[in-house]
């Protein structure tokens, strides 16, 4: 053999032999469909696999009201919980506020001196009779109210120079980014903002009366933005 | 916050209300209402419950003829003529008109205890009957179901379709949303920034898909409600005429004046109810009768006449009032039956009765629970599909 030759089979000889393994090596030696393959993330053994119950990724599902619920059975032989409603646990904990701390939320949200006085709208909200609970629900109703209130506690507390110039989209956006952060306790998504910053810059525009319509004033746009804000269920549940 | 106080909601109403009716109110009909309309006019439904029980003696009043039991004599009852039922008495304070349309159905739910006995009146299999009813009547109306100054009785409540029950509990902040006025935040405005503020509310509402169901429901009905052009009626007129002071809806009274509010503005079904009605001991019918006479009937002629007699509106509607209770009272304690006696006033009711009861208020086995009684008044308000099927158990109740 030449030498030339040489030099030129033993790389590839190198690689024949790097590359000379079975075809499942790198897959640990098996099919990589094959349900024996540890790797196969189908195997219920893999550690892995998403429903493998010691996958140390898989977070523990709560266990549900059935699982830990201690059973009761009454004297006619029947289980007390028999007809409880079964339901995932941590869903379906949001409650509307009371109209109780409404007055005092608005204060706490939006740096009132003092709470405003909202007995005009206590039958609206449900105040219930006293030494009575009602479990507050939303409606149509009492919505409206909630925006009304809300608008009328913005367009009095919106006084600074920004509120005196049209809202721009910018503007608009730093401002419902700052009341969504003050009046919810969170930070909102991107999205918030900009259903909060849509009513000041394109919802508002243009009021109607009974006249026929008007610009509507600076103020009262922002007014409207930050009402919607209040009205949202970041403020009025919990 | 110096102006949210009574007065000045009130004296923007009355502004706004005057204003609404002189200038404003041209724009395309809230009630004028198409989709819903028939020969007979435009269908609602006012049920008045009586929670605790409504004594068989209001509507079988002959069944207790001579009897020890609720106190009937021959001179305390009302026959209905045309072969209608014997009442109480206390109905002849209604318009004639009125109660010449007067019929009793009998409701037999086999139900003796106050939760099961309601549900049975109103529900089967979950869904809430008033629920579906104000559903399949369609309509234009953006509150389709409503109840007025709060309360509830079991199996009231859920969703169909997008209807569910609001609950009306203050005049002025309904009439607000209705028709607005000038001193107010400006209707449409509201309305798109509370869409705005319902898409600000996604996540929460996707997390509490049960419990804030009626947050998404209030968001989807007073978006809905704010985008109708406003309401073409003087609301204004319909407290005063009840003798209501006052714009919470906190008495009887002042449920039926919110009953006839809603009904103007297009609400399918409204529900009433009144408590006070589980009048164990009340043998000789004297208490409910009083609280009949005093509480009930008042309001009930004047919504009769401001809706049937005298409707100076303009627009023909067909309103049936419907009045039951959890059950009938049992003799001789008056305490529990387990059935009821539903009174049923309607313009395509015939007189006639299926809620005969037996001197024991004993019911005809034969009787359907509270899915036949919802079978006739559909009949009654001409329902092209009815949800409850044909009325067959008591056909001969509506012509």
């Amino acid at each position: 053999m030449k030498l030339s030759m040489l030099f030129f089979a033993v790389p590839v000889l190198a690689a024949v032999v790097a590359c000379s393994g079975g075809g499942d090596q790198l897959t640990g030696g098996l099919d990589p469909n094959d349900p024996n393959n540890p790797n196969n993330p189908n195997n219920p053994n893999n550690p892995n696999n998403p429903n493998n119950p010691n996958n140390p990724n898989n977070p523990t599902p709560e266990k549900t009201c059935s699982e830990t619920q201690t059973s009761y059975v009454g004297l006619g032989g029947i289980a007390l919980h028999g007809t409880r409603a079964e339901t995932a646990v941590g869903l379906d904990r949001g409650r509307f506020k009371p109209y109780s701390a409404l007055a005092e939320e608005y204060k706490r949200a939006m740096g009132l001196a003092t709470a405003p006085d909202l007995q005009a709208s206590a039958a609206t909200f449900g105040q219930p009779p006293a030494r009575f609970y009602a479990e507050p629900k939303a409606s149509a109703v009492n919505l409206f109210e909630a925006y009304q209130v809300a608008f009328k506690l913005c367009e009095g507390s919106l006084t600074g120079a920004t509120y005196q110039a049209m809202p721009t989209q910018a503007a608009a956006a730093t401002e419902c980014a700052t009341w969504e952060r003050k009046f919810w306790s969170r930070v909102p998504s991107p999205a918030e903002i900009d259903a909060c910053a849509k009513v000041a810059v394109t919802e508002s525009v243009t009021e109607t009366i009974s006249t026929g319509t008007r610009p509507t004033t600076p103020v009262r746009r922002w007014s409207y933005a930050c009402a919607s804000v209040l009205s949202s269920a970041g403020f009025l549940t919990y | 916050m110096s102006n949210l106080n009574r007065r000045s909601f009130l004296k923007a109403l009355g502004i706004g209300a005057g204003a609404a009716v002189g200038t404003r109110l041209a724009g395309p009909g809230f009630l004028g209402d198409a989709a819903a309309q028939s020969a007979d006019g435009l269908p609602h439904l006012l049920l008045i419950h009586l929670q605790g029980g409504y004594n068989a003696l209001f509507g079988s009043a002959d069944s207790f003829m001579g009897s020890t039991f609720a106190g009937v004599t021959a001179n305390n009852v009302l026959r209905i003529p045309n072969g209608g039922p014997v009442v109480d008495g206390t109905f002849s304070k209604l318009p004639k008109m009125a109660t010449d349309k007067m019929v009793s159905v009998g409701v037999y739910h086999r139900q003796s205890a106050h939760g099961a006995a309601q549900a049975g009146g109103i529900t089967e299999g979950g869904a809430c009957f008033p629920v579906q009813l104000a559903a399949a009547m369609g309509g234009q109306g953006s509150i389709k179901c409503a109840t007025v100054g709060g309360g509830a009785i079991q199996g009231m409540g859920g969703t169909v379709g997008a209807v569910s029950i609001q609950n009306i509990a203050d005049v002025r902040s309904t009439i607000a949303a209705l028709q607005g006025n000038d001193t107010l935040p400006d209707r449409g405005i509201s309305g798109r920034a509370l869409e705005q503020s319902q898409a600000m509310s996604a996540d929460r509402l996707g997390q509490s898909p049960k419990g804030l169901e009626h947050l998404k429901d209030g968001y989807d009905t007073v978006t809905a409600t704010l985008k109708k052009a406003p309401a073409p009626y003087a609301f204004d007129r319909i407290l005063p005429a009840y003798g209501v002071n006052g714009t919470a809806v906190n008495g009887f009274a002042a449920k039926i004046a919110a009953a006839e509010l809603m009904i103007r503005s297009g609400t399918n079904v409204v529900m009433a109810l009144d408590g006070g009605w589980d009048s164990h001991g009340d043998r000789a019918g004297t208490n409910v009768r009083n609280m009949m006479a005093s509480r009930i009937i008042p309001p009930l002629a004047t919504f009769f006449d401001r809706l049937w007699v005298n409707n100076t509106e303009g627009v023909q509607r067909n309103v049936v009032v419907c009045i039951m209770g959890d059950f009938a009272r049992s003799a001789p304690g008056s305490d529990h039956a387990n059935g009821t006696v539903a009174t049923v006033i309607g313009q395509r009711t015939k007189p006639g009765t299926t809620g005969k009861v037996t001197a024991t208020v004993g019911f005809n086995p034969n009787l359907p629970s509270g899915k036949g009684l919802y079978q006739m008044l559909a009949a009654a308000l001409k329902v092209q599909s009815s949800p409850f099927g044909a009325n067959t158990a008591h056909a001969a109740l509506v012509g």
